[in-house]
């Protein structure tokens, strides 16, 4: 009987319940919406690495020959070791794309996963290209095409399509931001098939470690193991050039990794945000329903209800409210977010059959909601159930009422009647008043979050490309063009020349990878200080990039050591100076400093203003021209998932803002309904009654906004903390997003209250003001 | 005879800041087995606390309360929520009924009752022969059987009443408890309340237990029991208790 007491006081109060239901779908909603897309690109990632081996060191530096190889291998822990030669070359079809070839003998580390084709055999001839490539070339097996490598063009024959874990996120050179597959690509050919074979050296040995494993990404102890055999194949190889990297320092790698882990972290943001909403709801409603339920209560007492039945009956309203709100949240989540974000991630993330995957963390999230409803609904109610039943049975007493020091104030009687009521009934109702703003206050942040998000990303854009690097067009160098060319191209071009390249740093025995760039003389790259007020680099000493410094725990004058990928020689160093750049941490200096550490300048990137039209792309010393207009559409796709959360964000803002304000607005007129009709009996008209009512929620209204507003920026701040550590994004917000935010929250605010003020209207001043039962 | 309830010296006292209110004080009274009480006492008189106290719904700050031999004075929350699931129904000046169920709901409810309370309680053992009655021949004992499945809001007051007596005498109770049970009805509807009351009693042997500021339902009583400012006043027994039909107020 109880249980259909609870089903007939939910659809009797069904707008207020309702809420709860919503905010606990809409917590379970996004939490396992990102749990399943978080834990299905994790599950995956393993899968793939473990079933693919992918390998854990790349050793590279010189020429490999059979007896280095053995050497590697007999270095105990490392299981298996294979040698390739890795080159940039091309593939020339309508168009001539880049293509990074690797000539290898065998291929037992690091497995292809072939899609179509033959698998690949030591010996074999034919080409294996990237199924990205041949899906957007439309390229088949069997097909014959033209590739280049070293200045050699030669015809191979297509004999089958991959996935390869090395390759899960790739670019085509150092100045791509965004990945954008098929207009350029990777393939496997076998030794054999190397064109120049007078020229043929293995410049890359790919080893397995044993203790290295491919799960939960890289922990401290194999990070060591790492650098242990590190140093031993150098010892091994007797070779100052040899370097060795983990998987860290591998772009594919770290770049999924750390993409998976940003996704893990975001899991935990916005459920927390409505599962909190969720409990301000349910300690409004359920408090005051067991308040309107006193003498029933007391009545089920009276009749020998133990106070546990009815406690368990209460609590339940929650628990079936919150069950069924977050098991619908759930599979809505699943069905729709982790299917949205996977979609997206499956493009720019090369792992077959991705897919989104439920988790245990998804239980437990809907378990933790049901709970945590289950007993703010008994502590909310448990007020009623404590006293005797006889007491219970007796309307409660009226609420002690205080002068609020306001009230005793002069100011008070200048006030106007409608100021004094409202004042009057916000203090007295301060949970209700509270979870009004609180409402409000969701509702602005996570707008203002959605506006600051699309503020940061603009900015972005603007700051690189419009501060930072304020050049037209870059040139990408080939690798090994002779400095003599760069240098004229430079001046052709009245260009600026960079060099870039991959470096280690080591601080307090923590070693981290990281970009170096050596600037030219020019003025088209620009730095700005750690406050983004322009600075020169220190012509005297190294800067380092301000999310470097605070990676590795340093500041400006601290000493770090470091050295250059490919390079066996650390240099010790003081930080001379801190710049900030979003997408490229580590360290900058200038050409003549550089060149008086005797490092030799070896430009692979000329930025310019001079357009150096078409036909550039098919000389010889050069991968590619970029223009600006390029740069700035590789943004588009990363502003393009960014519009999707901020749809996801703003449709979120309105529905917790409807929810809230609607229900709280009905709570309110229920509990003001006397007031109303006494109101009405003394002659106020509907329309003044209705300026009351819309004073307190323009009040509760900017209130909300007031502390909604800090709340978005701490949101957004949190957001942009769970970016990888390349990326230094400045949280930014524009005088549109707060005006937006206003706007929009007041907009939604007044609508609700315009709906509920109807109600004044139907207040029946007989019903109303007849004695209470 | 050995009384079904006695009072001994009872007070309940409330702490008003630093002051004692006594509700009751020094109450000594006894109740036998299957007559019916007329607790008679005006406004703040103590009627209320004292059916409180006889319903388990309220402990006394001192004296004993004996049921049947049982001292319920010194029972917990477990212990008296036992005793008023096996023993007591309650009749209400309001009816207080669930108005999310029906009367057959309502009734039935006291199924629920019986079947979360504390189990192996001294209360089962005595009143295991008094088992929850069909709540469809209970609607149909007090003449509701066309209103069984209508919602409180859907009846008149008389009924409600009548429902509210249907759920009381569902768990076939050995003492049945009524608060100003008319006090909301007209005179006509009023009585057939009270009929029913009295044939609970004559014909069922339910001790009945009434509350209320009508003097004359005194006449109908088999004991009057007078309360004023907390204290009993006098305990008057009646030879040839009145019909209720032949009440008038």
């Amino acid at each position: 009987m109880l249980l259909r007491k609870m089903a007939r006081d939910l659809l009797r109060s069904k707008v207020q319940f309702l809420s709860i239901f919503l905010m606990s779908l809409l917590s379970m909603y996004v939490f396992v919406g990102l749990d399943s897309e978080a834990n299905g690109m994790r599950y995956y990632e393993e899968r793939y690495y473990e079933m693919t081996d992918l390998c854990d060191l790349w050793i590279q530096g010189k020429a490999f020959r059979d007896d280095d190889l053995k050497a590697i291998l007999s270095i105990p822990g490392v299981v298996t070791a294979e040698k390739r030669r890795q080159e940039d070359g091309k593939i020339m079809l309508s168009d001539e794309l880049d293509m990074q070839m690797n000539f290898i003998d065998s291929n037992d580390i690091s497995r292809m996963v072939i899609v179509d084709g033959e698998d690949y055999m030591p010996g074999e001839n034919g080409v294996w290209i990237d199924c990205m490539l041949s899906s957007v070339q439309k390229l088949h097996i069997g097909d014959k095409i033209k590739l280049k490598v070293d200045g050699k063009e030669f015809d191979e024959v297509i004999r089958g399509t991959f996935y390869s874990p090395e390759y899960v996120y790739f670019l085509p050179d150092a100045a791509a931001v965004m990945p954008d597959y098929g207009h350029y690509g990777v393939c496997y050919l076998d030794t054999s098939e190397y064109p120049v074979s007078e020229d043929f050296s293995y410049n890359l040995v790919t080893a397995d470690v044993d203790g290295i494993d491919n799960i939960g990404g890289i922990s401290d102890e194999e990070k060591k193991l790492g650098q242990r055999i590190g140093n031993e194949v150098s010892r091994v190889l007797d070779s100052d050039k040899v370097v060795t990297t983990d998987k860290d320092a591998n772009l594919s790698y770290q770049t999924f990794h750390s993409e998976i882990e940003q996704h893990a972290s975001m899991t935990y943001l916005f459920p927390v945000v409505f599962l909190l909403i969720a409990m301000l709801g349910i300690i409004t409603t359920m408090t005051r329903m067991t308040s309107r339920q006193r003498i029933q209560i007391g009545t089920m007492k009276a009749l020998g209800f133990t106070k546990k039945t009815i406690t368990i009956h209460y609590a339940s309203y929650s628990f079936f409210l919150s069950l069924a709100g977050g098991m619908a949240g759930a599979a809505l989540g699943y069905a729709t977010i982790a299917q949205l974000i996977i979609d997206m991630q499956s493009d720019a993330y090369l792992v077959p059959d991705m897919a989104k995957a439920f988790s245990w963390k998804s239980f437990i999230g809907i378990m933790i909601s049901v709970a945590v409803s289950t007993l703010v609904s008994y502590i909310s109610c448990r007020k009623e159930l404590a006293p005797a039943p006889a007491e219970t049975l007796r309307p409660a007493s009226p609420k002690k009422l205080r002068h609020s020091a306001l009230e005793k104030s002069s100011l008070w009687l200048k006030l106007d009647f409608s100021t004094q009521w409202n004042i009057r009934d916000i203090l007295r109702n301060k949970v209700r008043s509270a979870m009004g703003m609180v409402g409000v206050l969701g509702c602005s942040m996570l707008l203002f979050g959605a506006f600051a998000c699309l503020d940061t990303m603009n900015f972005i854009t603007s700051w690189l490309y419009g501060e930072l690097n304020t050049s037209g067009y870059q040139i990408i160098m080939e690798p090994d063009t002779p400095y003599s060319v760069t240098e004229e191209y430079a001046k052709k071009y009245s260009g600026q020349m960079i060099q870039n390249g991959a470096l280690e740093f080591e601080v307090n025995g923590v070693k981290k990878s990281g970009t170096l760039t050596v600037y030219d003389v020019g003025n088209y790259i620009h730095f700005e200080d750690e406050k983004l007020k322009y600075t020169r680099l220190n012509p005297r000493g190294v800067s380092m990039t301000y999310k470097m410094a605070q990676t590795l725990g340093i500041k400006e004058g601290d000493m770090f050591k470091w050295h250059i990928v490919g390079d066996d020689k650390w240099r010790l160093d003081r930080v001379a100076g801190i710049y900030r750049h979003p997408t490229s941490q580590g360290i900058a200096m200038t050409r003549s400093l550089f060149e008086d550490m005797e490092y030799d300048f070896n430009p692979d990137c000329i930025c310019t203003n001079v357009d150096p039209g078409t036909g550039l792309d098919d000389d010889d010393h050069i991968t590619g021209v970029q223009g600006k207009k390029e740069m700035l559409e590789a943004f588009d796709s990363m502003k393009e998932m960014m519009y999707t959360m901020i749809y996801v964000l703003v449709a979120a803002a309105i529905v917790l803002g409807i929810v809230v304000l609607y229900n709280l607005g009905v709570l309110s007129l229920v509990e003001k309904n006397r007031e109303m009709a006494t109101l009405k009996v003394l002659g106020f008209t509907t329309g003044k009654i209705r300026q009351i009512l819309q004073m307190q929620n323009i009040w509760i209204t900017g209130a909300g906004i007031v502390l909604g507003i800090p709340a978005g920026m701490f949101l957004v701040t949190a957001l942009f903390a769970t970016m990888p550590e390349s990326m230094d994004y400045i949280a930014t917000y524009s005088p549109q997003s707060f005006l937006y935010t206003i706007a929009g929250t007041y907009a939604l605010s007044m609508t609700v209250n315009r709906l509920l003020s109807r109600k004044v209207k139907t207040v029946d001043m007989v019903d109303a003001l007849k004695g209470q039962e | 005879m050995d009384p079904f309830i006695e009072f001994r010296n009872v007070e309940r006292k409330y702490m008003l800041g630093e002051n004692a209110f006594y509700a009751l004080k020094d109450v000594d009274l006894k109740i036998y087995k299957g007559e019916m009480v007329v607790i008679l006492g005006p406004s703040g008189a103590g009627k209320s606390t004292l059916l409180n106290l006889l319903g388990g719904m309220d402990s006394p700050t001192g004296g004993e309360i004996l049921f049947d031999g049982h001292d319920i004075a010194g029972f917990k929350d477990d212990d008296l929520t036992a005793y008023r699931a096996w023993n007591v129904g309650v009749v209400f000046q309001f009816y207080n009924l669930i108005p999310t169920l029906t009367a057959y709901e309502n009734v039935a409810l006291m199924k629920d009752v019986r079947n979360n309370v504390k189990r192996h309680s001294i209360w089962e053992k005595e009143a295991g022969d008094a088992p929850v009655l069909d709540p469809a021949e209970m609607l149909a004992s007090v003449g509701l059987s066309a209103h069984m499945h209508q919602f409180p809001s859907q009846m008149s007051g008389g009924e409600q009443q009548r429902t509210s007596i249907a759920r009381a005498l569902a768990k076939n109770p050995r003492l049945l408890l009524c608060d100003e049970p008319t006090g909301a009805l007209d005179t006509g509807t009023g009585k057939e309340v009270l009929k029913l009351l009295q044939k609970e009693s004559s014909e069922n042997g339910h001790t009945v237990v009434m509350v209320t500021h009508n003097s004359f339902f005194a006449d109908i009583a088999d004991r009057v029991i007078r309360v004023k400012n907390g204290t009993v006043q006098s305990v008057e027994t009646n030879d040839a208790p009145k019909d209720a039909e032949e009440v008038n107020w």
